[in-house]
């Protein structure tokens, strides 16, 4: 794409000038509404012949302009246009920008430059050009920017619903479990010696999330029948869920004791053992529920959890291989994987991997946090963004994700935009340190000087271990003539093993 | 003047950008005039921008007549130069504009968009009632022309220097 160094800025520019000279050419040829009309601006105080030359000029310009807009390369850039700005990826990722920079009151000249500024910044990286196939040409991203102008920002990025259908599904859940449930204590009434009516009970409360009437249920049915196994792995189910999980290993292993060959038993033990960090004793269960069910996507699955919970990352991935092939739609195995690359720092292998997860669920927003700060790892600030945004928008008080965005617009250097989002971590995290130290690096940039020594030094107090908090405070004090201070926390940054680019002097 | 009722703040920003422009390239004109006389050993005195605009206008007719003639036609010229410097040398106005203009003309913009940043910072900080009142401020598109293109000299970072820490 960029065979030569591509300087952002220049591009910019030139984008600039393309949509002025655009809209110049529409207006002459008469295709914009506020063209000015005929013979307007002539002026009246020339002479014949000068108003003559005047007049015949305009209209060789005027048919210049019309024969340019009717060519097929023009019109061929204008489909290209209107072909990628509807694409719903280059729009995902336009509008979180769009929506906070653009606004009502900009005046025409200024508003076009903005759109400008950030259909460039996000749209001319390598992976985003290469994907959505985004020439860098700077009469293509005038036009892309007439056809948002046009059409305006509020239409093209329209308010997206963010009401989730989830509760409604519950409520429709919860009636059926509640059915079931009655259903299962009438034939209680009719027959109470049943263990497998208790047992069926029970999973209906387990369902619902009554654990204790769940753990009552399992009782009876273990009390009517002492070899129901199932009963004594259900039972040991709600014990690890109520953080007994003692007994939920004493429960699973008598599972184990009365069936031996239940690959399910040694599962559920598995992820106890692992959840109490004992990851041999986890594996070995594992291992046996993958002898006894060698199509278990799950139990690879989980196993591969358990590997990269020590830290063996080769064995790991090999179990999500598995997990993959045998359920090629489990999107967990692929966002699990993906994390493991993303680790190792392959964070091509970690995107492709979040991006099938999201493919699968959409609506995950784990996932799409985690695909936008490998993206912002590689410095992909408009997909960034657009997933951050995207997942902010699943779920409103996601702080990570919004302090995530927040340092995507921060090295964008749209540092308004990154500053709200710090402060709406802050308020929903008051105690993250991490808001307030990207926060001083906005206010430091943007010459706050004096908010941003509050905002380092309220890092360092919330984390005075960690050596960021120090590094922006030592630059900013030095910006500011406070050499010594300065030099104060540049030492103390470099004992906590932080990097000082440009010591004070 | 236009009645406060009918005024179209973002119709005035749109003339002021423009006209900022033509004084820009005007004063970069006259600019390498004033060089020009300077090296032939022509002693020019006062440094306001009128009298290098002026000087601009001996040598560069031909290359920024259009510009140049906006300049020329309008009589009110130097007051009007001498009221934007009043404002540019007024500490509480820097105090009005430094923080925006510090937080949002960042040294990576292109200058087209440092330009039209500048507009309406400017615009839209000394249009508000309350300075516009206290300081007499017309809605007149030369004089913001005048007054962006002194902090636009200056710049931003030797206009807002501070020592408030």
């Amino acid at each position: 794409m960029h065979n030569t160094k591509f300087d952002l800025k220049d591009f910019q520019s030139s984008v600039i000038k393309s949509h002025a000279t655009l809209m110049s050419q529409l207006s002459t040829a008469g295709l914009r509404s506020d063209a000015e009309p005929s013979g307007s601006r002539t002026n009246t105080n020339a002479g014949f012949i000068k108003r003559c030359i005047l007049k015949q000029l305009k209209s060789l310009s005027r048919d210049f302009a019309q024969r340019l807009v009717e060519s097929e390369a023009f019109a061929e850039r204008e489909a290209k246009a209107r072909e990628l700005i509807s694409d719903p990826r280059i729009h995902s990722i336009l509008c979180p920008l769009l929506t906070a920079k653009i606004s009502d009151d900009l005046f025409e000249e200024a508003m076009a430059i903005e759109v400008i500024l950030i259909l460039t910044s996000s749209l001319t990286s390598k992976r985003v050009a290469k994907e959505l196939s985004i020439e860098t040409d700077a009469n293509l991203f005038a036009r892309m920017a007439h056809e948002i102008l046009k059409q305006g920002t509020e239409k093209y990025c329209p308010a997206t619903p963010t009401e989730s259908s989830d509760e409604v599904i519950d409520d429709f859940e919860t009636s059926d479990l509640a059915r079931e449930i009655a259903e299962y204590s009438d034939a209680i009434v009719r027959d109470p010696t049943d263990a497998e009516t208790f047992h069926g009970r029970g999973l209906a409360h387990y369902d619902k999330g009554d654990y204790d009437a769940a753990l009552s249920d399992f009782f009876r049915a273990t009390e009517l029948d002492s070899t129901y196994g199932a009963a004594y792995y259900d039972r040991g189910r709600v014990h690890n869920m109520l953080d007994n999980s003692d007994l939920a290993i004493s429960d699973m292993s008598k599972a184990i004791e009365l069936n031996p060959e239940d690959p399910i038993a040694y599962l559920g033990r598995a992820m106890i053992r692992q959840y109490r960090e004992e990851y041999e004793l986890a594996l070995a269960d594992y291992s046996k529920s993958i002898e006894l069910n060698p199509d278990d996507a799950e139990a690879y699955y989980n196993r591969a959890l358990c590997y990269a919970d020590i830290g063996n990352s080769g064995a790991s991935l090999a179990d999500y291989d598995r997990a993959i092939l045998i359920d090629p739609k489990d999107a967990n195995a692929y966002y699990s994987r993906g994390s493991v690359y993303f680790r190792q720092n392959d964070l091509d292998r970690a995107i492709a991997d979040y991006s099938k997860a999201i493919e699968i669920d959409p609506q995950d927003e784990e996932t799409l946090y985690w695909r936008g700060v490998t993206y912002y790892n590689q410095q992909e600030y408009g997909l960034a963004i657009a997933d951050v945004s995207r997942a902010i928008d699943l779920k409103s008080d996601f702080a990570d994700a919004v302090c995530q965005r927040a340092h995507v617009f921060r090295d964008m250097k749209y540092y308004d935009l990154a500053v709200d989002d710090y402060d709406r971590v802050i308020s929903l995290e008051p105690e993250n340190s991490e808001a307030y130290y990207g926060r001083a690096i906005s206010q430091y940039y943007t010459h706050d000087y004096v908010s941003a020594i509050e905002d380092s030094s309220t890092a360092i107090k919330l984390e005075p271990n960690v050596a960021e908090g120090y590094v922006v405070r030592a630059r900013v004090y030095c910006e500011t003539g406070q050499k010594e201070l300065a030099k104060a926390d540049e030492l103390k940054a470099t004992e906590l093993g932080g990097e000082i680019t440009t010591p004070c002097n | 003047m236009t009645e406060k009722s009918d005024f179209d703040l973002k119709k005035f920003q749109s003339e002021v950008y423009k006209d900022f422009i033509g004084v820009q390239m005007t004063f970069s004109l006259a600019q390498l005039e004033f060089k020009s006389l300077e090296s032939k050993g022509v002693k020019v005195t006062g440094s306001t921008t009128g009298l290098l605009i002026r000087a601009g206008l001996a040598g560069f007719r031909a290359l920024a007549k259009r510009s140049i003639k906006s300049v020329e036609t309008k009589p009110d010229f130097d007051e009007k130069e001498i009221r934007a410097a009043r404002i540019f040398d007024d500490p509480k106005i820097k105090n009005l504009l430094c923080p925006r203009l510090r937080a949002e003309i960042l040294p990576d913009l292109p200058i087209e968009a440092m330009r039209a940043r500048m507009v309406r910072i400017v615009t839209c900080a000394l249009l508000d009632t309350e300075p516009a009142e206290e300081f007499s401020i017309e809605k007149d598109v030369r004089f913001f022309s005048l007054l962006i293109l002194k902090i636009w000299q200056k710049g931003i970072v030797a206009y807002c220097l501070r020592n408030d820490l």
